[in-house]
């Protein structure tokens, strides 16, 4: 059993306690950032990132890409900023730098880029497009993806999908005025170090995306299996994604670095060619459903999608296999 | 007397309050629980929790969620409440009540609060409701309902949302109804200093099934019209509110015993008085035990100097909230000047862990500030 879990009982349970604060500096010294933090889930953090990021501005708005998890663009839409959707490259299913260089404006903030079953997004290619200061990297299959360039933060689910699991999520950064921002609004606006007074000081308006003892308190056991769990994920995909496909057309994304190794991604150059998901199945394969392209759903203003090629291309030629 | 405490003397007491979270192996075998099954997230004590808190406050359903602020918002959220909408609140209450408004790009609006029961004035709500209006956000200071017969009326006539801020509030009753099933829907925070507490966690409950349907939608992913938003509840959390819901009936109980022991001795005073009852509340939570401080009968001592000496004395006591229009950040329009008198001047709580103590520590309470009382001059003077 793990003793720093039970042990938290003895404490105080949640709000800004020892386990997270030191599960904070634990996460930075592994993901080798200045700051990180530790919040209730991948979302909340997302959110308190981008917060970090768009500040109050009205008109902020936030690049995400038109074809992946869902909650990227929710959590950018939640916070009130104006969504952009650019398109994908179609050989890695991720954020496009040519869609994302004509979606660019004076208001945008930030610039989400997925990472596609944990696979590894080109950072330095979009990097170059938007500048680093206002990537955002969303992981939400969690740790273990090749992060290389600059880039404003890192977000991670640490749920069932990563190989660090403690039921949290949590943030990556290095500048720490963004940090101190962050840290502000995920806690109801007080600044690092004042835990629980009543009058703030402090113009930041916050809200509460904290996580209580109890995860945290997991941390340090989780990472300390991670390269274990991160191994054991690579050797899966390797075998996976060298797999005798039945249809020719079929091949793993693109990507640029090592990856978590969550998901198998595949794209079939042959689109509804019909011959990639059954045969899948029938190998043994999990195929998991794929994602709906985000620009066409109401809750996005239902977009044309002529903008959007090759998201209307994964939409049927894609194939995921959980590993 | 003697001398006070805040200048070097004895204090009255000495021996802790009761510390809090209360815990045993209960909670250990709960935590066991969660762990042994590897499933952190949103699972099979979260739906068990759902159910037994659903029993106990009434409501047709509940949903545990991340904490009590992304409560209201997914309430919000749910409710179709976004920009250009106005909701109105008491400026007398925690920060996230407003943030949540924001949050969701809607209008906070002020409204005065009672000098009754220190919640919001249902006079002054009616004064403030607008065409662009979408709810009020009833907040249950300290654990003692809002008068929900007047807010429920005006709700009604305007056509708008009545939402409980039961974060201070759970298991607290209006005319026999537990708050938790009254209004539209109610947020209920689980946060560590609450009555029912797992660290970080709150409670969504409603009768509505439509809004019960698109919050759920929000935390499983979302769909063509619903954000997906992951502010569900971890197991743990709800491994430990279940837990935790088993030891409060009999905790509300004491602290009733003890709230109304406290007023007993209190209201002869002259100089401090709890907050007149009503008989429509017929359970106040008691997340904290309010007490006017009656700054005029002080010989002008403010109320600030006099609850620092009690506090000396070794008794949880604060001065408590301030307008939340005073906070940097936080400029809308505001005409309160019953909730500027009481946050001035008026206004003190203690806290509820005290509330768990013996019968006879609620004296110890009650002779603190008799002495303090009798050493007026002695603070007065500052020495």
């Amino acid at each position: 059993m793990n003793s720093n879990l039970f042990d938290t009982l003895n404490h105080a349970w949640g709000t800004i306690g020892p386990r997270m604060l030191e599960a904070c500096v634990e996460f930075a010294a592994y993901v080798g950032t200045a700051h990180a933090l530790i919040t209730f889930s991948g979302t909340a953090a997302l959110e308190a990132t981008l917060r970090g990021l768009c500040g109050d501005d009205p008109d902020a708005e936030v690049i995400a890409a038109s074809y992946g998890d869902p909650r990227a663009a929710s959590v950018a839409k939640a916070i009130g900023a104006k969504v952009v959707f650019a398109d994908i490259d179609y050989d890695t299913g991720m954020l496009s730098p040519a869609s994302t260089a004509k979606k660019l404006s004076p208001h945008t903030k930030a610039v989400l880029v997925e990472s596609l079953g944990g696979n590894a997004p080109d950072i330095t290619a979009l990097g170059g497009v938007c500048g680093a200061e206002k990537l955002v990297i969303w992981l939400p299959c969690g740790v273990g993806t090749a992060l290389s360039g600059g880039f404003a933060a890192a977000v991670c689910d640490l749920g069932a999908a990563s190989a660090v699991d403690i039921g949290a999520g949590a943030l990556a950064v290095n500048d720490t005025a963004l940090f101190s921002r962050i840290f502000a609004y995920h806690n109801c606006g007080r600044p690092f170090g004042e835990r629980e007074t009543l009058t703030f000081g402090n113009a930041i308006i916050g809200g509460d995306l904290r996580v209580a003892e109890f995860p945290c308190a997991l941390l340090p056991d989780a990472l300390a299996q991670a390269e274990d769990r991160l191994a054991a994920r690579r050797a899966a995909y390797a075998k996976a994604a060298s797999g005798d496909w039945p249809c020719a057309g079929l091949s793993p994304l693109r990507q640029s670095g090592i990856s978590s190794a969550a998901e198998l991604w595949l794209g079939c150059d042959r689109i509804r060619c019909g011959a990639c998901h059954a045969p899948a199945a029938r190998r043994g394969y999990t195929v998991l459903p794929t994602y709906e392209p985000l620009h066409r759903k109401p809750l996005f203003g239902e977009l044309a999608d002529d903008d959007f090629p090759n998201t209307c291309m994964a939409e049927s030629g894609y194939l995921r296999i959980r590993l | 007397m003697g001398k006070l405490a805040l200048y070097g003397g004895k204090p009255l007491r000495e021996a802790s309050w009761p510390s809090w979270p209360v815990h045993d192996g209960t909670e250990c075998r709960a935590l066991s629980r969660v762990y042994a099954r590897g499933v952190y997230r949103v699972g099979e004590e979260s739906a068990a929790f759902a159910r037994q808190f659903a029993d106990f406050c009434g409501a047709r359903y509940c949903i545990p969620v991340a904490n009590g602020t992304v409560s209201l918002e997914l309430i919000f959220r749910a409710l179709g409440i976004g920009r250009g909408d106005e909701i109105i609140l008491p400026p007398y209450t925690f920060i996230a009540s407003y943030s949540a408004i924001r949050f969701v790009g809607a209008t906070p609006v002020f409204a005065d609060i009672s000098p009754i029961d220190y919640n919001l004035d249902p006079d002054a709500v009616e004064c403030a409701v607008t065409p662009r209006t979408r709810a009020i956000l009833a907040v249950s200071v300290g654990g003692r309902p809002v008068d929900y017969d007047a807010l429920s009326a005006v709700a009604e006539k305007h056509g708008i949302a009545l939402v409980g801020d039961a974060a201070q509030a759970v298991g607290a009753s209006f005319r026999g109804t537990d708050v938790a099933s009254l209004g539209t829907a109610a947020s209920i925070s689980c946060q560590n200093s609450k009555n029912l507490t797992c660290g970080e966690g709150g409670i969504i409950t409603t009768n509505d099934q439509s809004l019960y349907e698109a919050v759920t939608a929000m935390l499983s992913g979302g769909d063509d019209t619903h954000l997906a938003l992951d502010s569900g509840i971890t197991e743990f959390g709800a491994a430990i509110l279940s837990a935790q819901l088993a030891r409060l009936p009999a905790q509300m109980e004491t602290r009733s015993v003890n709230a109304a022991y406290l007023d007993e001795l209190l209201t002869p005073f002259g100089f401090v008085a709890p907050l007149p009852a009503d008989a429509c509340v017929t359970r106040n939570a008691y997340h904290l035990y309010f007490v006017r401080v009656l700054e005029d009968r002080l010989g002008g001592v403010s109320r600030d100097s006099f609850l620092r000496a009690v506090a000396a004395e070794g008794v949880p006591i604060s001065s408590g909230y301030r307008p939340l229009y005073t906070f940097p950040g936080v400029n809308e329009p505001h005409d309160c000047p019953v909730a500027d008198r009481i946050a001035a001047h008026e206004a003190s709580w203690i806290t509820q862990n005290a509330l768990l103590s013996a019968r006879g520590d609620m004296r110890d309470i009650a002779q603190a500030m008799e002495k303090v009382y009798a050493c007026l001059d002695e603070l007065r003077e500052g020495k």
